[in-house]
């Protein structure tokens, strides 16, 4: 029997699907231990910047761990691919990875393809420490660690190799970026990726002065029983790309703070000067209907779809959205200048 | 705890009790039925959009395409049509339930409808690639009406007839093998059945006129049948030897008491997804009101299943602004309530 979830359940699994529902099916693994240890640290990692002395004291709220001497073989081990991202940044690679690289348009193909093992990854996954411990670390990563990382885990992570740690949402992409590349000893690699991913932003605010000041709105339409949600609420991360280039929230953006399901009957509070609709699945039930058609900026041609990929079925864009990185950041504000223009001109 | 009820099955000795629960039976009705219309009406007035009484009003009598006769029309109607064919269906397709395996806890799920349905969603996602409410609709109904059938089957097995006991158990473990394989398929390639996830949230936010009307007539007939054998189902509510002696065709009266069961509650899952409590709860506080006639609490159930489904629905779209709330989530949440109120206050009138 199935019975109705509650409407906490109903969000938190909501929030899952959306990680879900735009990320592809992440194709399965790579090819296992091809290259191993022969190249030895050059090709894993840059030289180091001889600034970072080791040993280094790696602090975490679970306790902390000892780094002897700098790591050559670094594992991620969470399922979203913002710690990629970063040590690819910093010319790194990783011997262990989340398979959710696989949806990152920003990435080389050949960046992943040296990655020695992609561990089958899926949104809130956590990989097994075996598996981890398979891949024999000299670094664990996990810098965007889920609200499921806790002591047992470190425990057992910890017995592997040193963790370097933080919890979800505590660092900017930036900090994120700084952070891994002081313990790589890439501490100059490590700002100026950043500096290049903020200079990027910057060039492409500055080459569409037409967005500033002017609204926008993200909505992510999903399948018919769940229904649009509004994804650019104040404080949101999309939220945050629409000010980077110079647009503002609607007012009624701040209507959805709490939960950003709409009504159909409400759907008029989705109007701006440019407003985003991201489809997974088939839209028609939504973009068809007579109340979204009289939108204002439906009516006059200043809404914006962006489709899945039809082969993979990932919306790389709104997957992007939840991965923002200093690799993902660039590539990112670029496609929303794109669809953005396409609405604004 | 004082007396014992025992149903009268045909028969026109009534003690006081029943006879002032027989006294309520037509003004009852009546009430009911005025109850209805305001829910019903209250499900055209209200919703997320606070849209004045005059708006809607207007909005109801001119299809122009303004703004409040798109709401009405497009939004509003078919949610309303959706939930009374929805909820006369799940309310009596509970008491007959109820009836049928003579267990108080009985809903339609507890014969495989709902694990059925489900399951055979999951396999038109991941095999014929549906999505969308409609696209689903006659998958869910298949399912719904196999799984039915297969636990007949099983709990008849051997014997010729199912006994309450044995279907019951035949129900809960097919729909545990079902749900099983539905979790399995989506759980190994997510991708393919994310929308089925969804599927199971009971809503009838967008569930279309067309669909309605396209289930309406076995929703028809199943509500037909059940009324039919209710009288039967008195005489079984004495157990299958004193039923046989009182003259009552037992295996008739449960072959058609499962088909009846299958079209009502195999519909309503097909066109919502599956909104619980409804089937258990309505048939428990219509029998305090009516009292233990099978045929009365049938008739009752028609018009207090779709009240509470109204009620529920209006309520989710209000209190979530500017979101909405699926009615499955809100049925438990207003119907437990009234259930533990008249659990406290009454008296359980036994099946």
């Amino acid at each position: 029997m199935r019975t109705p979830r509650t409407r906490a359940a109903r969000l938190a699994g909501a929030v899952i699907a959306g990680l879900i529902l735009v990320t592809g099916c992440g194709a399965g693994t790579g090819e296992p231990a091809a290259t191993g240890t022969s190249a030895g640290a050059s090709a894993a990692l840059p030289a180091g910047e001889g600034v970072t002395e080791y040993p280094l004291t790696l602090r975490t709220p679970f306790g902390d761990t000892r780094l002897d001497r700098r790591p050559e073989r670094i594992a991620v081990v969470t399922a979203n691919t913002l710690d990629t991202d970063a040590l690819v940044a910093l010319g790194g690679t990783p011997v262990f990875a989340p398979s959710t690289v696989d949806r990152n348009p920003w990435l080389d193909a050949d960046d992943i393809g040296k990655i020695d093992k992609l561990w089958d990854a899926e949104a809130g996954t956590e990989v097994s420490a075996e598996a981890v411990a398979a891949a024999s670390p000299d670094l664990i990563v996990a810098l965007a660690a889920y609200e499921t990382f806790d002591q047992a885990r470190f425990d057992k992570l910890k017995a592997i190799a040193p963790v370097l740690h933080a919890p979800a949402g505590e660092l900017t992409w930036q900090e994120l970026t700084r952070k891994l590349g002081d313990t790589l000893d890439l501490t100059a690699a490590a700002r100026s990726a950043v500096e290049a991913a903020e200079k990027s932003v910057a060039k492409t605010r500055a080459d569409h002065p037409e967005f500033k000041g002017r609204t926008a709105t993200h909505v992510i339409v999903y399948d018919e029983k769940y229904g649009p949600y509004y994804a650019s609420s104040p404080g949101s991360d999309t939220a945050l790309l629409f000010e980077q280039l110079g647009f503002v929230l609607p007012a009624a953006a701040k209507k959805f703070t709490k939960d950003g399901t709409i009504s159909d009957e409400l759907v008029g509070l989705i109007d701006a000067d440019f407003l985003l609709l991201s489809t997974s699945g088939d839209p028609g039930y939504f973009v068809d209907a007579p109340l979204v058609e009289a939108v204002p900026a439906v009516a006059d041609g200043r809404a914006v779809v962006n489709a899945q990929d039809k082969k993979s079925g990932t919306n790389h864009f709104a997957w992007g959205l939840n991965v923002q990185s200093v690799l993902s950041v660039p590539w990112l504000i670029d496609e929303l200048a794109d669809l953005g223009g396409k609405a604004i001109r | 705890m004082t007396t014992v009820h025992e149903p009268a099955p045909g028969s026109s000795v009534l003690r006081p009790d029943e006879d002032r629960a027989a006294a309520r039976r037509v003004p009852g009705l009546v009430l009911s039925l005025f109850v209805l219309v305001v829910t019903a009406s209250a499900s055209l007035a209200v919703g997320a959009n606070e849209l004045s009484a005059g708006q809607v009003w207007t909005g109801f009598w001119q299809r122009d395409g303004s703004q409040e006769s798109v709401i009405v029309w497009d939004l509003r109607v078919p949610r309303t049509v959706a939930g009374v064919v929805v909820g006369a269906a799940l309310g009596v397709a509970g008491a007959s339930i109820q009836a049928l395996t003579r267990n108080p806890l009985a809903d339609s799920g507890i014969l495989g409808v709902n694990a059925g349905a489900g399951f055979a969603v999951t396999l038109g996602a991941g095999f014929f690639g549906l999505s969308g409410i409609t696209g689903y609709v006659w998958f869910a109904f298949v399912g719904a009406a196999a799984a039915t059938v297969l636990v007949y089957l099983i709990g008849a097995a051997g014997r010729g007839t199912a006994s309450p006991v044995t279907l019951v158990l035949a129900g809960v473990a097919l729909g545990a093998v079902l749900n099983g394989f539905s979790t399995f398929l989506t759980l190994i390639d997510p991708e393919t059945f994310r929308s089925v996830r969804a599927w199971g949230l009971g809503s009838i936010a967008r569930t279309s006129l067309d669909d309605t009307v396209a289930v309406a007539p076995f929703l028809a007939v199943g509500l037909l049948i059940a009324l039919v054998v209710s009288g039967s189902l008195n005489s079984m509510a004495l157990g299958d030897d004193l039923a046989v002696s009182l003259g009552a065709k037992v295996l008739r009266t449960r072959v058609l008491g499962v088909l009846a069961v299958t079209l009502l509650a195999g519909g309503a899952t097909a066109l919502t997804g599956g909104i619980a409590f409804v089937g258990l709860m309505v048939p428990h506080v219509v029998r305090w009101f009516v009292g233990p006639d099978q045929r009365w609490i049938t008739v009752h159930c028609a018009l207090a299943g779709p009240v509470l489904v109204l009620a529920a629905d209006t309520l989710g779209r209000v209190i979530a602004r500017p979101g909405e709330i699926e009615v499955a989530v809100l049925t438990a949440v207003i119907g437990a309530p009234v259930l533990l109120a008249l659990v406290r206050r009454r008296k359980v009138s036994g099946l």
